[in-house]
């Protein structure tokens, strides 16, 4: 056989073709189905687009020069570490202030006790205190005569 | 309106212009999965897949020398490939007569052209991957050898080389087998 017979028989194969009912029902399905579009960047570089993002970009920039220690104070107040060893400083200090208050509250103490078992502590002397009540007594009774004389002027 | 332009504007989502693609490759990618796999129904799930794929990643393909024809033949091979691996391989030559041939053709001239078919399909699918690749987009589908190289990520040389091979391997089948006696006789019965 030659080979051109044989090419020949080759492109007998070209009468094959799709039922037209399959190339429509299969055109029609393909071409419903919503297509994956890449995000299409030249939306950025439309003129007016780029004059805007321009704008904004010189208007950020300039802010950065003009306000560079508040922004560094914001961003100081929003650091994490910062506001950690913030934290530990108002521990600390309200460590030290509870120390203190209980060492006073010791000293307190210690002195009372030492008052109530010493002989110094005259105040606490049941003969001084017995004297005492007795001036109180008396103090009673100049009292109650003040109160006598005194109804009997309102009468 | 030029292949080149029609792909520009399905790359942009124009479903009438990928319409215009599908109506213009088609056939041709059918024909290709049919030969390939043997049996209507998954040549027709073969090539719906291609121009599916096709379409939802068209963006993907770029323009430099390297055809549509080819970038569309590429997938239709993965398909092809994907379909072997999934499925068991299955012929149904016989099947084919009346299901696959032009309507355009008189009853008389279908029956005869229907057992051509199927003579050089059968001889066809003796051959190995390559070089039913190469007959089939060269002498079938009229591609170009620089439009198969591509397709088939070959230099247009090695191209050249598989199909003076393959065209040689089917003329000893068609000898062996007296394909061409048969033809005859089939023709003048």
């Amino acid at each position: 056989m030659e080979q051109m017979n044989i090419i020949e028989q080759l492109k007998t194969l070209k009468y094959i073709k799709p039922s037209e009912e399959f190339a429509f029902l299969s055109k029609q399905a393909i071409l419903q189905t919503s297509r994956r579009r890449a995000f299409d960047f030249s939306f950025f570089f439309r003129p007016l687009y780029v004059g805007g993002f321009a704008s904004v970009f010189a208007f950020l920039l300039a802010l950065s020069f003009i306000l560079p220690k508040s922004q560094e104070q914001v961003y100081a107040s929003l650091d994490l570490k910062d506001l950690t060893s913030e934290l530990d400083d108002v521990t600390i200090s309200v460590q030290l202030r509870e120390v203190e208050y209980n060492k006073s509250i010791e000293t307190t103490i210690a002195s009372a006790l030492k008052e109530i078992s010493s002989d110094e502590a005259k105040h606490l002397n049941p003969s001084l205190l017995q004297e005492e009540k007795g001036d109180v007594n008396e103090i009673d009774d100049v009292s109650q005569q003040i109160d006598k004389l005194l109804q009997e002027v309102l009468q | 309106m030029q292949e080149e332009e029609l792909v520009q504007k399905a790359k942009k989502g124009d479903a009438q212009a990928f319409g215009k693609l599908y109506d213009l490759h088609m056939p041709a990618i059918y024909r290709f999965a049919l030969v390939k796999v043997s049996n209507k129904t998954d040549a027709e799930d073969i090539t719906h897949q291609v121009f599916l794929k096709a379409w939802k990643h068209i963006e993907e393909y770029k323009f430099q020398g390297f055809p549509f024809t080819s970038w569309l033949y590429r997938i239709a091979q993965n398909a092809i490939i994907d379909f072997y691996r999934t499925s068991r391989t299955h012929q149904d030559i016989d099947a084919l007569p009346e299901i696959a041939l032009s309507s355009h053709l008189g009853l008389d001239d279908r029956v005869d052209k229907a057992v051509q078919v199927q003579l050089v399909m059968s001889a066809i699918s003796r051959l190995d991957e390559t070089g039913q690749n190469v007959l089939l987009m060269k002498f079938v589908n009229e591609l170009s050898n620089k439009e198969i190289a591509e397709a088939l990520e070959k230099s247009e040389g090695a191209i050249r080389v598989i199909q003076h091979r393959a065209l040689k391997q089917l003329k000893q089948l068609f000898e062996h087998h007296g394909t061409d006696e048969h033809y005859r006789t089939t023709k003048d019965a």
